[in-house]
């Protein structure tokens, strides 16, 4: 079944070969997401990245690399993820990342607060607050941004790193939602938290 | 997926505009990508914000009220009280942004 807020069974428009099915490279594939999240978390959108399995690793490193190295925190990055899902209207994205930021540490009043692009009540410090609303600048009009935007992160002891960091976040966020609309695929079956955004959606609609 | 109901008459216009709350109206146009970016903050500040209320209004559905409000790009926020034009912004902004918007012309 594609996403949730979409109407009526449409299933996804490529197929979404399962675990038992997959063989050489898609399997390697799995594999590794199995390793890395625990058996059974092999998600509908690497799935989907298995149609092409190498572009599909690639992708999995670069999510591990901007995940767990870097300085600013997975709460962080999983909240700008949750922001953007809700932005772009990807429910199962809105799910999936509101999921990891629970896990990350966060309350169920801060994945609120991501969905209603509140950085003050996120928990957050001062400079993950500004990057947070540079995350969501970046994202809305990307050309706009001027050094009047960078000077106060400059301010807050934002580093370049950091800053690059927060763009491919947004990156990531967006790559994701954009791959799960347009193939019109739908939540993974080990999802049970925030499952209500489309309905939520349709109805203020 | 529309967040804020869509002005379509004068008529519409009028009694939304006339309301003694601040109003904000999105003026936007279809093909225009940075209104589909704002459109979710916009509904999140009236989501969170009180005596808030907002619609949007495509510009080439009332092209006399884009002239009359000198609306030269789009996303233009037109911010109302009473009927009266108090404030307005162009291009993207995020929630943040137009939450203190909002509460600085509170008083106003």
């Amino acid at each position: 079944m594609g996403q949730w807020s979409r109407t009526g069974d449409t299933p996804p428009f490529i197929e979404l070969v399962p675990p038992e099915r997959a063989t050489g490279t898609r399997k390697e594939l799995y594999d590794e997401l199995e390793r890395v999240r625990g058996p059974g978390r092999v998600s509908n959108l690497f799935k989907a990245y298995s149609a092409f399995p190498e572009l599909g690793q690639a992708n999995f490193r670069r999510l591990m690399v901007l995940l767990t190295r870097g300085s600013l925190s997975v709460k962080f990055k999983e909240a700008v993820m949750t922001a953007l899902a809700e932005a772009n209207k990807c429910d199962y994205c809105v799910s999936f990342h509101a999921t990891a930021m629970r896990s990350a540490g966060a309350s169920d009043d801060e994945v609120r607060a991501a969905l209603e692009f509140d950085p003050d009540r996120l928990g957050f410090s001062r400079k993950e607050k500004l990057l947070f609303n540079f995350a969501l600048k970046a994202n809305g009009d990307p050309h706009s941004i001027s050094p009047d935007d960078i000077f106060p992160l400059r301010e807050a002891g934002v580093n370049d790193q950091e800053i690059v960091e927060t763009l491919e976040t947004v990156n990531t966020g967006n790559s994701f939602n954009m791959i799960n609309g347009a193939l019109n695929i739908g939540p993974d079956d080990f999802l049970t938290y925030m499952k209500d955004r489309g309905e939520t959606w349709k109805a203020a609609s | 997926m529309a967040l804020l109901a869509d002005i379509r008459t004068q008529d519409e216009l009028d009694v939304f505009l006339d309301a003694p709350e601040l109003t904000i109206l999105d003026v936007y146009t279809q093909d225009c990508v940075i209104c589909r970016k704002i459109e979710p903050m916009i509904a999140a500040v009236v989501q969170t914000s009180r005596g808030v209320q907002a619609r949007k209004l495509d510009a080439a559905a009332l092209p006399r009220f884009a002239e009359r409000y000198e609306v030269r790009g789009v996303p233009t926020l037109l911010l109302f009280r009473n009927g009266r034009a108090i404030d307005r912004k162009s291009g993207f902004f995020t929630a943040t942004e137009l939450r203190e918007w909002v509460r600085a012309k509170r008083g106003a």
